[in-house]
């Protein structure tokens, strides 16, 4: 089990230029704890994912960690939207991801083979990733994050390509892995139904802010603002 | 036909003047292609992977100087080396090493504003990703050149191709000295100003047919380590895997 923290975005402000995409306040995200990230095209849930992740630096405010915990101890795993596979052998992608882990080469090996495993990609482990279709790109994508020890995964939408068998396999992985390791999780998704399976909680976001937030139940049932009301009338629910 | 025939036989006669015109033409392209890739990929990679003050600017300098006229590059070279200029002491010009330095002086830019191009395009993606996967900043700059390994083989195939066709700075700097800086493609320029036109002919399908082999083999050394593997495999396993659905 990883560290217990919880995550509170103080004032949490991206912007392009003069275009303000996220501005988050007061939200607290629990480590432990499933989430999936909803809203429109365009609502700031990529930037929300990179600017936690680190991979672009918020404009203004903070996210501070509390238990006890330095946000420089935190091991934060992201996973794009856009998977990008490297054109090496599928284990050798996913053995990338343990470079600077210590782990001796048996070790390192046998992670490799469970992360393939838990994502149903063990027969292709030696094929290269240039030769995939972008289902098994999300899923080799998908094992490279699973592989490591991580207290914070965030998912950009990591079932997009997969047909229902992969989702659900897909599903069933991260739910072992979050109960395994105890990380702080959120899934951006498009689908109600993925967003009920897998996450107890919803963010929802819209022109960059958080205009729901609690039980998905709730959230994608009776929804309070006027936003959320408006987004969940195009969703079949 | 008379002329190509004796063209080509000359190519493969040891000693005769032609084959000596190839070695040499051949030697200068390479090391003008090998020193240019040295300098210039690396200065591409920056270019492409980081944001600086002024970079737009450096770009537009790098496109403007991929046009350079090679006569210009030349000349430039031609002062420097020339027995008043900077480096005159050092008695280069007519030599193969002006030649090779004019040739640097063309290519380098070529090869620096493609590999930047190339490197632009994939540089995002790779970047997000090795973020998120924990990658040392190190080892993502090692994936990303691996990643455009294609495309800085051929960018190598372009700067081989230019220095292999030219001509205007080679004359200047290297003198068309007969046994020492002739390359085919001033000795082309000499045989068609001596009214040698089948002869010139001759020797530009030669400079053709030279270029084409390496580029052959050079591409498919560049297939083989670019052909993604094990599509049989794929194809076996891929019908079973999700049959079963989730486990």
């Amino acid at each position: 089990m990883s560290k217990s923290f919880g995550l509170q975005m103080r004032g949490l402000r991206r912007a392009f230029g003069d275009r303000v995409v996220l501005d988050v306040d007061g939200l607290e995200l629990a480590s432990g704890n499933t989430y999936a990230l909803v809203g429109p095209n365009g609502c700031g849930k990529s930037t929300f994912l990179k600017v936690l992740s680190g991979v672009i630096d918020q404009t203004f405010g903070r996210v501070d960690v509390s238990g006890g915990v330095d946000r420089p101890e935190l091991v934060v795993g992201y996973m794009p939207q856009k998977t990008y596979v490297f054109g090496f052998t599928v284990r050798k992608n996913v053995a990338l991801a343990l470079e600077s882990s210590g782990l001796s080469r048996e070790e390192v090996r046998e992670r490799v083979d469970d992360a393939l495993a838990a994502v149903g990609m063990s027969a292709f482990a030696d094929v290269r990733g240039s030769g995939l279709s972008g289902g098994e790109s999300q899923r080799v994508a998908l094992a490279r994050m699973l592989v490591r020890d991580l207290d914070v995964l965030l998912l950009d939408e990591p079932t997009a390509s997969m047909d229902i068998a992969g989702t659900l396999l897909v599903e069933g992985a991260l739910a072992r892995y979050r109960e395994r390791t105890g990380c702080l999780l959120v899934v951006a998704t498009h689908a109600p139904s993925q967003a009920r399976r897998i996450a107890p909680e919803t963010i929802m976001l819209s022109g960059g802010r958080v205009v729901e937030f609690g039980p998905t139940e709730r959230v994608l049932s009776s929804p309070q603002s006027e936003e959320g009301r408006e987004f969940l009338s195009y969703w079949t629910v | 036909m008379d002329e190509l025939v004796q063209a080509f036989s000359l190519m493969f006669t040891p000693g005769s003047e032609l084959s000596q015109i190839i070695l040499l033409t051949l030697q200068m392209a390479a090391f003008s292609t090998v020193i240019s890739t040295v300098i210039g990929v690396p200065i591409g990679v920056c270019i492409g992977l980081y944001r600086f003050p002024g970079k737009r600017l450096v770009m537009r300098i790098l496109n403007t100087l991929m046009g350079l006229p090679p006569v210009l590059a030349g000349l430039v070279v031609f002062f420097i080396l020339s027995r008043s200029g900077p480096l005159g002491s050092l008695r280069l010009l007519y030599t193969l090493p002006a030649m090779v330095t004019a040739q640097v002086v063309l290519i380098t830019p070529i090869v620096c504003g493609l590999s930047a191009t190339a490197i632009a395009g994939v540089a995002p993606r790779v970047h997000e990703t090795a973020h998120g996967m924990g990658l040392s900043r190190r080892r993502e700059v090692l994936c990303l050149l691996y990643e455009c390994r294609s495309q800085l083989f051929s960018i190598m195939f372009v700067a081989f191709g230019r220095s292999i066709g030219e001509v205007g700075a080679v004359m200047l700097v290297g003198g068309n000295v007969q046994y020492k800086t002739r390359v085919m493609t001033t000795a082309i320029m000499l045989e068609t100003n001596m009214g040698h036109f089948e002869y010139a002919i001759a020797l530009g399908i030669a400079l053709l047919v030279v270029s084409f082999v390496i580029n052959s083999i050079a591409l498919s050394l560049q297939e083989r380590t670019s052909t993604p593997e094990m599509e049989g495999a794929r194809g076996r396993t891929r019908g079973g895997r999700l049959g079963g659905g989730p486990r």
